[in-house]
């Protein structure tokens, strides 16, 4: 019976000859590499044609004021209060939020922040900043820390310094990169480091202390 | 012919490293440049939040912003007698913001907290009256005519305009 089936139109058709790699089948090591190499220097010209792009768009930007902005107008009027992207514009839109916040907690975070605007403000500028930027920065820290957010902290009841941990952790990281940039800096530049680890350190444990103190 | 090929591979990727080094390095001088400029104002910044931290009332909060007015107001003077444009104009920017969400807003705070004590009303309506008297220098006039003061300083003035007409509606009674 079998045999009958194979001989009659019901058999199954033969089986279709194995896929073959299509054109490059026979592409021999030197072609591969050939074109793995053409396709590296397309991706380095395309990366090239980014930057240059990026480059250009960034001094464009440089040019127009109105594209540096650090926010939009939050405002419902349709008045202008563009910011320009720098230090005194980032603190200035602190000091509005600090002038609107309801509460203890809203007016800690915002000058939390701050510090941080003004640490970071200090580990971007001391690749190329002298002492006098650097220690003028270890100032504004200092007062931010030791006159806002230590005495606004001690100023919070007990029941809400719940509010006051993540502020401290901040303050501890702040601290720790404080110390590695006093360490991997020049002398003259240590200083000014150091004293920011002492007061972001000192901010901490007391921080920590009022924490323990409402802590059951 | 593959190690020219690689050769420029890493030629591109070496002029991308150094392009990409470059950028930052030229923004970081500007950087410190406007730091150094704006260090008195940064300070002055500085110390106004923590006395802003102390939750002071609107009208006091409006006090400390029109502060930060007057120091404004003489860096915009100033970079117009230096012919800076880029300087004022920047200057009226911060100020702009200033007069309108500083001073304003929390005068319309004020003008709230003292709403049925005829007593307080004089207190926010001296201080509205007084930033207006201080941005007056900023208007036409106060420089020689056609000199590059005098357009820097119309320019500035152009730029404060939506803060000026807020403070000047609050007066009025209206609502900015």
């Amino acid at each position: 019976m079998l045999q009958g089936l194979e001989a009659s139109d019901m058999a199954f058709p033969p089986a279709p000859p194995p896929a073959t790699l299509p054109l490059r089948a026979g592409m021999s090591l030197r072609n591969w590499v050939m074109v793995a190499a053409g396709g590296a220097v397309a991706a380095g010209i395309l990366i090239m044609i980014g930057l240059l792009l990026n480059n250009a768009r960034t001094r464009l930007d440089d040019n127009r004021p109105e594209q540096d902005l650090v926010e939009k107008n939050p405002h419902p009027d349709k008045e202008k209060s563009k910011l320009p992207d720098t230090l005194a514009g980032r603190l200035l839109a602190k000091n509005f939020d600090l002038a609107r916040a309801l509460t203890a907690e809203a007016r800690l975070e915002s000058l939390a922040s701050l510090a941080l605007l003004l640490h970071d403000e200090g580990r971007s500028l001391a690749p190329v900043a002298g002492p006098k930027e650097l220690n003028a920065i270890a100032d504004l820290y200092g007062k931010v820390v030791e006159g806002g957010i230590v005495p606004r902290a001690r100023d919070l009841p007990v029941d809400r310094r719940r509010a006051l941990g993540p502020i401290r952790n901040r303050l501890a990281e702040a601290g720790k990169e404080a110390e590695k940039l006093a360490r991997a800096a020049p002398p003259e530049q240590a200083e000014p480091w150091l004293r920011i680890a002492a007061v972001a350190r000192a901010g901490q444990q007391q921080l920590n202390a009022l924490i323990t103190e409402a802590t059951p | 012919m593959r190690t020219k090929l690689l050769l420029i591979v890493a030629l591109f990727a070496a002029l991308g490293s150094f392009l990409r080094g470059q950028e930052p390095a030229a923004r970081i001088q500007d950087r410190l440049r406007q730091f150094q400029h704006d260090l008195a104002l940064v300070e002055k910044l500085v110390n106004q939040s923590v006395q802003l931290s102390l939750a002071p009332a609107p009208i006091q909060c409006a006090e400390s912003f029109q502060n930060v007015a007057e120091t404004l107001v003489r860096e915009i003077r100033q970079s117009a007698g230096n012919d800076d444009e880029k300087r004022a104009l920047q200057m009226g920017d911060y100020l702009q913001a200033v007069l309108s969400r500083g001073v304003a807003d929390n005068l319309i705070g004020a003008r709230r907290a003292a709403a049925g004590n005829p007593a307080k009303e004089p207190e926010w309506r001296s201080t509205g009256e007084r930033t207006l008297q201080l941005i007056q220098p900023l208007a036409a006039g106060m420089a020689p005519p056609g000199s590059a003061e005098e357009r820097i300083l119309e320019a500035a003035g152009r730029t404060i305009r939506p803060g000026r007409e807020a403070l000047v509606n609050i007066i009025a009674g209206k609502r900015r």
